[in-house]
């Protein structure tokens, strides 16, 4: 069996795109992966484009040979958009070679080791407040709103529920992310400053009100402060019995202060690429949980990735804010790795969200179920995808 | 498919046993793996026959969740014995589900990055000065006895070696082991004593003489000195162009330090257990290359950390000492893990090696050729087996 054919889909997804990586063999097997450009990722596209030449004629079956392969001859520029690449090309490397085997790739991967996975509602009001427009959702401006969406999630079966924070008592209400340079004070200081420390406090308020004393709430602070501001959210969000707080910080030894003052575990690491990238956070004690990004490390060295965590005692979880497609493949991940903490994933989706799968997720109670077919036990749907052309951004 | 029974069989290995875990699904098909019960292991089968009751009944396929479930049961007993048995009961249960799914056992962990495997010929000249009568095998007598065996190795076509420490001119020639309790000299002093370290450069001058200069020879000191003795040893073998040196020590700084202050690559941690027992050796960095013992850890777990060591920058290399059966299952982790650096092999053997087998390792020019049949690519010949009754072992 040889790879004969690389090429890249995509698809509009409301505030952004979806992409897909679709291999297929000589003999027909076809290998999807989900990866993504908006976020960060531009160019990732350009980059399988550059590799596609050295994996045409080679025996997927053997993906770690093609990887590592790949991972040498762009060892100059490790990491980022080249890693995301590597990543997509590994994950429908890795599709193909468990439908030839005619096996889950769970299964390839010597699992399962459980069969059902606990999720959380991701970006919980949030993207109902950012992007209810381009998603097509309902709206999140007020407080009452954010009781109402708490109160959602606990009618909808979730267990628990991520949000990030939000600012309210302005004009126009904004979700606060100046890590990434959005609307809104913050950028380029990145301070805790009080109006922000209010504001989340009201937010978390509300949150527990509709959300009810079960509900277990994450939150996550994403690159929006420094350490001293970090700890000051941290400290701010005790009161409220929170699951994680997630923070994300270039600086390992900086994050281990941040976790050993705060009393709620720390969640972080979901913009690493590789063993090499976590191996000083989990040196360092700086997380409790390590946040995994399959789409950009490749299952296959997120499960390394995992294994190495646990040497360490580190729990993990995936970064699933993608597609069906990518869901399934974190699905995967998660069946495999015995020290799991809990599932992102994204209930608030565009309507034609579906449409872009052959096979959809099942969640039931806030859980999701393993898939049996072989492979990542979906497809892109290659019709839907053109029906929903991608945007220019 | 589900696990259906476990069965284990011994056979005469000359120098000790070899142990075979036999795994039966309820569909008839076999899984096998090798494991052994001679060198420190003595309790394996009984700990296998404690844990099988958690393995009979399970699909081999998930055998990510049995090996944790068998982890967590032993818990409070971690390492030693209890892995050893969990290593043979996860390398059966790959054995069985690549069988099932009709690949050799590579194609789990992702398929070969090589085909071939570079050899060196381990123990060489070790097991025939004592054992050269229990294994059937010519003796060595002498340092000129070395050199020939130093140019049979380079005629058998091997480009490497692996020899221990040998003492001549004191009676009957013998092996220093005292780190084992082998030798009643230095034990349990463990010191570098002068004689000794004579000894040993004389042993290297004869095999360098016999073997030539293109021949890679490695030293293994094992357990048998402490701190200051092995930088002592190690210096004392710099003319001899050495590819590495083995030293294992319980201590991650110790080897560090004793790293740092020789002048040839070390190698080591063939004696630890999983990659909690390894982690404290990469942080320390301890090795240039890290041993790891597949039939101990298992062939998944040995994976797992080989792939630590990568991100460390450091090589593996299989601890293999074994029958037929754990070489090809080394050969399967070793054709996957990218880091490969060198692997084991003991030429010296019985002369029904072969026969315990029902295919034997294909060698070329010092290289394994890798199996390319379903599982192992090799099976045990339960007849041969029974032919070859095990010894009673102390």
């Amino acid at each position: 069996m040889k790879i004969a054919r690389v090429e890249h889909l995509h698809a509009d997804a409301g505030q952004r795109n979806f992409d897909f990586l679709k291999l297929t063999t000589d003999d027909g097997l076809v290998g999807w992966s989900e990866y993504n450009e908006s976020f960060g990722g531009l160019g990732v596209s350009a980059v399988i484009d550059g590799l596609a030449p050295l994996i045409v004629g080679k025996d997927p079956r053997a993906h770690e040979a093609i990887v590592t392969h790949l991972y040498a001859v762009r060892r100059q520029a490790a990491g980022g958009v080249v890693q995301q690449a590597i990543g997509a090309i590994e994950n429908a490397l890795l599709d193909v070679k468990a439908r030839a085997l005619g096996v889950p790739v769970y299964s390839m991967l010597g699992g399962p080791v459980r069969d059902r996975i606990r999720a959380y509602w991701s970006h919980c009001g949030t993207y109902r407040m950012s992007w209810w427009k381009d998603m097509q959702l309902p709206r999140v401006r007020t407080l009452d709103d954010v009781v109402a969406v708490g109160k959602e999630a606990r009618e909808k079966g979730w267990t628990a529920l991520k949000t990030n924070p939000m600012i309210f008592d302005v004009a126009e209400p904004y979700q606060h992310a100046p890590g990434f340079a959005r609307r809104g004070a913050g950028f380029p200081e990145l301070n805790a400053d009080r109006q922000v420390l209010d504001n989340v406090r009201r937010q978390l308020a509300a949150f527990r009100e509709g959300a009810g004393k079960d509900m277990d709430i994450l939150v996550d602070l994403n690159f929006n402060f420094k350490t001293e501001g970090f700890l000051r959210m941290a400290r701010a969000l005790e009161p409220f019995d929170i699951f994680w707080v997630e923070i994300d910080t270039r600086d390992p030894k900086a994050l281990h202060y941040v976790r050993s003052r705060t009393s709620i575990p720390v969640a972080s690491c979901e913009c690493l690429f590789g063993r090499r990238d976590y191996r000083p956070y989990f040196e360092q004690q700086s997380v409790d949980v390590a946040i995994i990004d399959t789409p950009w490390n490749g299952v296959a060295e997120s499960v390394k990735i995992a294994s190495l965590a646990e040497a360490y005692e580190v729990n993990v979880a995936p970064h699933n804010f993608y597609g069906h497609l990518a869901t399934m493949m974190n699905i995967h991940f998660c069946a495999v790795v015995p020290n799991l903490r809990i599932m992102e994933i994204d209930p608030d989706v565009v309507p034609w969200y579906d449409e872009l799968v052959t096979v959809k997720p099942v969640l039931e109670d806030g859980h999701l179920r393993l898939p049996t077919g072989p492979g990542w036990g979906t497809e892109v749907d290659e019709a839907a995808v053109k029906a929903h052309p991608p945007r220019k951004r | 498919m589900k696990v259906a029974r476990l069965d284990t069989l011994h056979a005469d290995a000359g120098k000790g046993n070899f142990d075979f875990l036999k795994v039966t699904a309820d569909d008839g098909r076999v899984g096998w793996s090798e494991y052994n019960e001679t060198f420190g292991g003595a309790g394996v089968t009984a700990a296998i026959e404690g844990l099988s009751a958690l393995v009979i009944g399970k699909d081999p396929h998930a055998y990510e969740s049995i090996v944790a479930t068998l982890y967590a049961a032993r818990r409070q007993a971690p390492g030693g014995i209890v892995q050893q048995a969990i290593a043979a009961i996860e390398n059966a249960l790959i054995d069985l589900k690549a069988k099932a799914l009709g690949v050799p056992v590579y194609e789990l962990f992702g398929g070969p990055q090589r085909d071939r495997l570079r050899l060196y010929w381990s123990h060489c000249g070790f097991f025939r000065i004592g054992l050269s009568q229990a294994m059937q095998i010519p003796p060595v007598r002498s340092l000129d006895d070395l050199v020939a065996q130093g140019k049979e190795v380079v005629a058998r076509g091997y480009t490497a070696l692996k020899t221990n420490i040998f003492v001549f001119g004191e009676g009957a020639p013998y092996v220093h082991m005292p780190g084992f309790a082998r030798s009643a000299r230095e034990f349990p002093a463990l010191n570098a004593e002068r004689r000794v370290v004579a000894a040993l450069r004389d042993q290297l001058a004869a095999l360098r003489e016999g073997a030539g200069r293109d021949t890679d020879i490695l030293v293994d000191l094992n357990f048998n000195f402490r701190t200051d003795g092995f930088v002592k040893v190690a210096r004392a073998l710099e003319p001899f162009d050495l590819f590495w040196v083995e030293i294992d020590s319980f201590d991650p700084q110790a080897l560090h330090y004793v790293r740092s202050r020789i002048p040839m690559p070390l190698a080591s941690c063939e004696s630890l257990y999983g990659r909690r027992g390894y982690r404290p050796f990469f942080e320390a960095q301890a090795a240039d290359v890290a041993i790891i013992d597949a039939p101990w850890n298992g062939v998944a777990e040995s994976l797992k950390i080989a792939a630590m060591a990568d991100t460390y920058e450091v090589n593996v290399a299989p601890h293999n000492f074994y029958g037929h059966l754990c070489t090809l299952m080394n050969a399967h982790w070793c054709a996957v893990a990218p880091n490969f650096r060198i692997m084991e092999i003991d030429v010296d053997a019985v002369p029904w090696l072969d026969e315990l087998y029902t295919v034997k390792p294909t060698i070329e020019d010092g290289h394994l050729r890798l199996p390319t049949t379903p599982g192992w690519g090799t099976e045990v010949d339960e007849a041969g087996v029974k032919a070859h009754p095990p010894r009673r072992i102390g």
